[in-house]
């Protein structure tokens, strides 16, 4: 396969991807309206504002980076695909840890799943600081003459703690999801961990991938879980009530 | 009849509300508003000196809350037996002691109309067998039903399998099902009469709305 082949192809993933998180974005913004009680509507809010957190950083990594970072306004073109990326990550955290607090409750047992409520705390202040990192670093990329030090700082920092917490919030919420009598909330909360494990495996599949091909495939290959990760957004969002089908001829 | 405590409810079922000595079973999804009809219930029986039981397996101050966000005001308080906050305990283990102590508050109030509400129906079906479950909510639906007592009570769609949720329905005069309904790419909160005792079967569906003003239903035209 071409190289230009593989370039459309992952530009493909990401429209396609896009597409189904805006339909799921519709979707759990329809549904909130549906919904009478206070707490199903925000976990449809939440859910919502998840999805146009990954829409905007699929389009602002569409946006073409200044060569070299001087003023302000090229700092905020550069840094926006990375900030609209970290506010992503950040509301899946939290979202997921509200969720996690909800199936505690839940549980007839009110088992903490894979001891959540000791991690929480200090996995939301790793990801902070690793967040600042990241926005930071985009000041220097372009202009610092120590380019590949910065970058594999974050590379060694950002990357791999984003992954931890995260896939460990993912194990805790598919785990808690198994305990759980309320079959909606069950299926919701299953739905939202694979979403989100195949959401970390997108985003650090590339560093094993860059020792063994190249930037283009391992875009490519990346792109792919996050298809999968906005189809299962997109089902968890549709699994928050199941509906019902209008039988006409009966009115 | 008992007012539903929704006029445009009442108008729907001959405009009087739920049959006298009748049991009501309202099932849904969860957070779709089956609370606030049972709400609005207790709310009417209150405002009309009628004798109120709110039997739930949440604490009072939980219900209370609710209660105040669907713009309840909690002037006027249903007597409760409630997990926490209630002088009568909820112990969903001991299924004898709800029966006795909610038989017992209707028992004592023998001069006046009883309603009770309830959303013990869904916790006691997870907890023990249908069979079992089938008959305890015979007995206490009889029990009640020897009395002016209305018995209003709330069942989760998604917590059981297909048909327990079925089998219950038997047990009761009238069937309500609320949930969001897909028309086109709308999604729409609608509810079906299912069955109401003394009413020709109502086909058709209603749309609901739910704020802090109140509750209110009218027919649904599908399109």
């Amino acid at each position: 396969m071409s190289v230009d082949y593989i370039l459309w192809a992952t530009d493909a993933s990401y429209v396609i991807s896009s597409i189904i998180l805006l339909a799921g974005t519709v979707r759990a913004l329809q549904l909130a309206r549906g919904f009478a009680a206070h707490a199903f509507r925000n976990r449809a809010y939440w859910l919502a504002g998840l999805m146009i957190a990954l829409i905007a950083g699929n389009v602002a990594s569409q946006i073409p980076t200044p060569a070299t970072v001087v003023t302000l306004q090229d700092f905020i073109i550069s840094s926006i695909g990375g900030d609209t990326f970290v506010a992503a990550l950040l509301i899946a955290l939290v979202f997921v840890d509200r969720n996690l607090i909800v199936l505690k409750e839940l549980d007839f047992f009110h088992r903490d799943s894979i001891r959540w409520s000791r991690v929480r705390v200090p996995g939301l202040i790793a990801m902070i600081l690793v967040s600042a990192e990241l926005v930071v670093s985009f000041f220097f990329v372009n202009t610092n003459s120590n380019l590949n030090s910065i970058t594999l700082l974050v590379i060694l920092t950002f990357f791999p703690v984003v992954a931890i917490v995260l896939g460990y919030a993912a194990t805790a919420l598919v785990l808690a999801a198994r305990r759980t009598p309320d079959r909606t909330m069950r299926r919701f909360a299953m739905l939202l961990g694979i979403a989100l494990a195949l959401g970390v495996i997108s985003f650090t599949i590339w560093i094993p991938l860059s020792f063994v091909t190249t930037t283009e495939v391992e875009n490519f290959i990346a792109s792919l879980p996050a298809v999968g990760s906005a189809y299962f957004l997109y089902r968890a969002a549709m699994s928050l009530s199941p509906l019902g089908r209008v039988e006409k001829g009966t009115e | 009849m008992v007012s539903t405590g929704v006029p445009s409810l009442d108008n729907i079922l001959s405009g009087d509300g739920y049959p006298d000595r009748s049991a009501i079973l309202v099932e849904g999804p969860p957070g779709i508003g089956k609370e606030a009809l049972g709400y609005w219930f207790i709310r009417s029986g209150l405002v009309q000196g009628d004798y109120c039981l709110y039997a739930t397996h949440r604490p009072v101050s939980d219900v209370t809350r609710d209660m105040k966000g669907m713009g309840i005001s909690s002037e006027r308080v249903p007597d409760w037996i409630a997990s926490a906050g209630s002088p009568v305990k909820c112990d969903l283990h001991d299924t004898a002691g709800i029966s006795f102590n909610i038989k017992q508050a209707v028992h004592s109030n023998v001069n006046r109309r009883v309603r009770v509400a309830t959303d013990l129906v869904s916790p006691l079906l997870v907890l023990n067998p249908l069979e079992s479950t089938y008959s305890y909510w015979s007995q206490l639906i009889g029990d009640l039903k020897q009395q002016d007592c209305v018995l209003f009570a709330l069942a989760e769609e998604g917590m059981h399998p297909q048909g327990s949720l079925t089998t219950m329905e038997q047990l009761f005069d009238g069937v309500i099902e609320m949930r969001l309904y897909e028309e086109g790419i709308a999604i729409t909160p609608l509810f079906r009469i299912k069955k109401m005792l003394g009413q020709p079967p109502l086909h058709g569906y209603f749309r609901f709305t739910v704020s802090a003003t109140g509750m209110e239903v009218v027919p649904h035209v599908v399109r």
